[in-house]
């Protein structure tokens, strides 16, 4: 194999290594196929995939950990010139943390709440070197130091609470290059976190990798990480490696089609594109990555005008709020929210403020991106304009009414005409029922319908989506991600609404399936004509869909405008830092 | 359609309700099931073991133990069913109400709750019995608002959770009537916790009403009732221990048929265990 003009011999050689997965049925199925990769010192090197690929698999079979039912096929894992499949447990405990350790993904719940964090960090030095409590203090703290963690002194009787996320993974960080181990396993250890802090993190662990010489398996789906902290990569599909080398020969001349794919399906922070790439459904016909590869017909721009009109039947009532022409639909000034918490008797009341003078407004047909990072205050203000909860100050005005004073009769109509798409797409559907019923159940309460026609429209608006007629009588956990979020998508554009509101529609889907499901909602936007609400954390993804865009920081609008000129010219620093933020690949 | 129906999640439910409907049938029609009269002493055969008349003995009065048993379920499953219909009914509606209004309703309804549960759950029976009277009917009544406040806690956490689903959320912004949201998106996904807890409450049930008949709350002497032959079959556990293991193991089976039939219904109403 190429060793890309390393010499000396690999930390981590993985050979052929294949693992089959025994399901209770008796079925075996294959996870991992002939993986080989090699790491050499001091080196990172990037796994990336996306989920399903088995690169967490490999982790876990590196690690020794992995489930039972697991079992080894083929393949030997050369660690130091020893093979690690043929430890016992025992000995593989004592390697792990002392020789090879691992920074684990969900940085917020990988730490004990009950344990003071600098106990848990210098944990390894209990177990593998029988250090006393005070000495372990010490060496606490300085581990704190080189993670950057500041007043380290001080920080290390703090409980994980009282850490940020950022400060938590920093934290899980230093423990697992405690005993300073020739290679560490850094299993998406950024996903929970904002951008900005990710960038910070990322930074962190290229000065430890070239102070202490550390080697860095990197695993990650988000191919601009990847190619702004390592030096080679590895991708998997399918537990397969599809292709590796250079990080520049890679991602400059991908040569495997889904390589190819995963890089033109990444919305650009400031590309032109009209539409992302996707990944070809038969290259991808296992089920991992959504398989319905839609494609919107023009044929069918007929058809929704005509259950347009059909909406227009059988309505009776001639709502105010609809009759907008280029007046904005929605229309925000001074919007304050703040939440208490601590009721009345027993607690003392506290106040927090989530927004502050937030004033924008959109127009029929234009998309609006709100980002922020966590805390704010961006779903504060997307569930204040669904009237899910009420606000303090301020107006909001959808059409000409102030959206805290509407009849009954002008809630009905603004619940026709102000749709969500939410975030995760696991909860998005009652469990119950099937994704027909819950379709129907929309047609229903909104009398938009004749029973009899109801089926036909939701055959139409399932196949404007992507999504085969017969996975409407499945339920939703027998769907993937993505076709969940079409499936919720559909049923926010039965409602033939004029605002559509998307929380992080995307955030939890795969960047392939991400792509299929971003150039949907650009083409169902073209058709129908609905406004659009984004909020996300990501900022290319709002460059792709949105023209016009806020800058929230919390709780306040830091920056607005045409979303071209502020990625281009920004004002604020705040703007800056995250842009500056967003990896962008090569 | 039928087809993709997986049959093997049928399997404890077809399995459970010719059992349960045995017991509940052979309760109904006792007397043309029971061998004998379950009042009708007879001193000949005082505390006998099992023989070719008696298939489970009799008992210190000399009355037959499978009659006694067959007429006991009367009251016995009667008063398991009639106490968790109560129970789980009330506790439900409590509980959903609780978390759907959530604020003051909540505080109100589930402070109540805690009030009902600081009671003893046999003391709590025996005020509202001096209140209300001796009966068989009472005591299910005072046994089914026992269970109240645990069905209530059980409900409202669930429905709390579903209530943070953003399918919930997305009913709302469709525009679904309140009354809607709780019959269709809550009550659907609280049903089956429900349901496995009311099998557990019949045990107890019928547990608490042999403890009431104890008392002299419950069912009275000569009237038969599972809970009270275990309790007077106890003085004789060693010279005959069918008195009360008999009604003890039909006890066991029904509640244990019960149990099964909440799993295998908890099965059927989880489209997730579909596969």
């Amino acid at each position: 194999m190429n060793n890309f003009g390393k010499s000396g011999k690999p930390i981590l050689a993985v050979e052929d290594l294949s693992i089959d997965l025994a399901s209770r049925g008796g079925r075996v199925k294959s996870i991992l196929k002939n993986v080989s990769f090699k790491i050499f010192p001091g080196e990172i090197v990037g796994l990336i995939g996306e989920s399903g690929s088995g690169k967490s698999m490999t982790s876990k079979a590196v690690l020794g950990m992995m489930p039972e039912r697991m079992q080894v096929k083929s393949g030997l894992i050369d660690f130091e010139g020893k093979n690690l499949l043929l430890y016992t447990k025992k000995e593989m405990q004592k390697i792990r943390g002392s020789r090879l350790s691992l920074i684990p993904q969900d940085a917020l719940h990988a730490l004990n709440p009950v344990v003071k964090v600098g106990v848990q960090t210098s944990e390894p030095f209990f177990i593998h070197k029988k250090m006393s409590k005070k000495k372990r203090q010490e060496s606490a703290i300085e581990l704190f130091g080189r993670v950057k963690i500041p007043e380290a002194n001080l920080k290390i009787n703090d409980f994980p609470h009282q850490f940020s996320g950022g400060m938590q993974q920093r934290a899980l960080t230093a423990m697992s290059i405690s005993m300073k181990p020739p290679l560490v396993i850094a299993d998406e250890p950024t996903t929970a976190l904002d951008v900005t802090i990710q960038a910070q993190i990322i930074k962190m662990l290229k000065e430890l990798s070239t102070d202490l010489k550390i080697s860095f398996l990197f695993i990650s789906h988000d191919l601009g990480l990847i190619s702004s902290i390592c030096s080679r990569v590895y991708v998997m599909n399918h537990g397969e490696i599809v292709e590796q080398g250079n990080i520049s020969d890679v991602f400059l001349n991908p040569r495997h089609p889904y390589t190819q794919g995963l890089i033109g399906c990444r919305p650009k922070l400031l590309g032109n594109l009209r539409r992302l790439k996707t990944i070809d459904a038969d290259l991808s016909d296992n089920g991992f990555i959504s398989t319905t590869n839609y494609k919107v017909k023009k044929q069918n721009q007929t058809a929704s005008v005509k259950s347009v009109s059909v909406f227009a039947d059988a309505k009776s009532y001639e709502p105010q709020v609809t009759k907008i022409s280029k007046e904005p639909i929605f229309d925000v000034k001074g919007l304050s929210k703040v939440f208490f918490t601590g009721n009345s008797v027993f607690q003392a009341q506290r106040s927090k403020t989530a927004l502050s003078n937030i004033s924008f407004s959109i127009r029929p047909g234009e998309s609006l991106g709100i980002v922020g990072e966590s805390g704010s205050g961006k779903t504060t203000i997307l569930r204040i304009l669904l009237k899910l909860i009420p606000y303090t100050e301020g107006h909001v005005t959808f059409g000409e009414k102030e959206l805290s004073k509407f009849s009954s009769n002008d809630l009905k109509s603004f619940r026709q005409l102000v749709q969500p798409v939410f975030q995760d797409p696991y909860s998005t559907f009652n469990p119950r029922f099937s994704i027909f019923s819950s379709l129907s159940l929309a047609l229903e309460v909104q009398n938009l319908s004749e029973k009899g026609s109801r089926k036909q429209l939701i055959l139409d608006i399932l196949d404007q989506v992507g999504l085969p007629y017969e996975l409407s009588q499945s339920y939703p956990h027998q769907l993937s991600g993505g076709q969940r979020q079409r499936a919720a998508i559909a049923r926010a554009l039965l409602c033939n609404p004029k605002v559509l509101l998307l929380d992080e529609p995307t955030s939890a889907l795969d960047v392939s399936v991400q792509a299929q499901v971003l150039n949907l909602i650009k083409d169902l936007q073209d058709i129908y004509d609905f406004a659009i609400i984004l909020v996300t954390h990501d900022l290319p993804v709002v460059s792709f869909i949105c023209e016009k865009l806020i800058v929230m920081q919390n709780g306040k609008i830091v920056e607005s405008g045409d979303t071209k000129q502020i990625i281009m010219d920004s004002k604020a620093e705040y703007t800056k830092d995250l842009i500056a933020a967003v990896p962008l690949g090569l | 359609m039928l087809r993709n129906i997986n049959w093997s999640k049928y399997g404890l439910v077809i399995f459970t309700i010719p059992l349960i409907s045995l017991i509940v049938l052979s309760a109904s029609l006792a007397n043309f099931v029971a061998p004998y009269d379950p009042y009708a002493l007879d001193v000949m055969v005082m505390l006998e073991g099992p023989t070719k008349e008696h298939w489970i003995g009799t008992d210190e009065l000399g009355r037959d133990v499978l009659s006694r048993i067959i007429y006991g379920a009367q009251i016995s499953l009667k008063v398991g069913i009639v106490a968790v219909v109560i129970g789980g009914t009330g506790g439900t509606v409590i509980g959903i109400v609780a978390a759907y209004f959530g604020g003051f309703i909540d505080n109100i309804l589930m402070r109540l709750m805690e009030i009902v549960f600081c009671f003893p759950a046999i003391l709590l029976a025996v005020i509202l019995m001096a209140n209300f009277g001796t009966s068989i009917f009472n005591a299910m009544l005072a046994i089914g608002i026992i269970f109240i406040p645990g069905f209530a806690r059980l409900t409202r956490a669930i429905a709390q959770t579903v209530q943070r689903q953003a399918f919930l959320e997305a009913a709302i912004c469709l525009g679904v009537p309140g009354y809607r949201i709780v019959l269709r998106e809550i009550f659907p996904n609280v049903a089956g916790p429900v349901l496995v807890e009311a099998t557990v409450a019949f045990s107890y049930a019928v547990l608490l009403e042999s403890a009431l008949s104890f008392l002299g709350l419950g069912s009275q002497p000569p009237e038969a009732s599972w809970g009270n032959m275990i309790n007077t079959g106890r003085g004789f556990i060693d010279q005959a221990p069918w008195i009360s293991l008999a009604p003890g193991a039909a006890l066991f089976a029904t509640v244990f048929m019960f149990n099964l039939l909440g799993d295998g219904l908890r099965d059927i109403l989880d489209p997730k265990l579909n596969e």
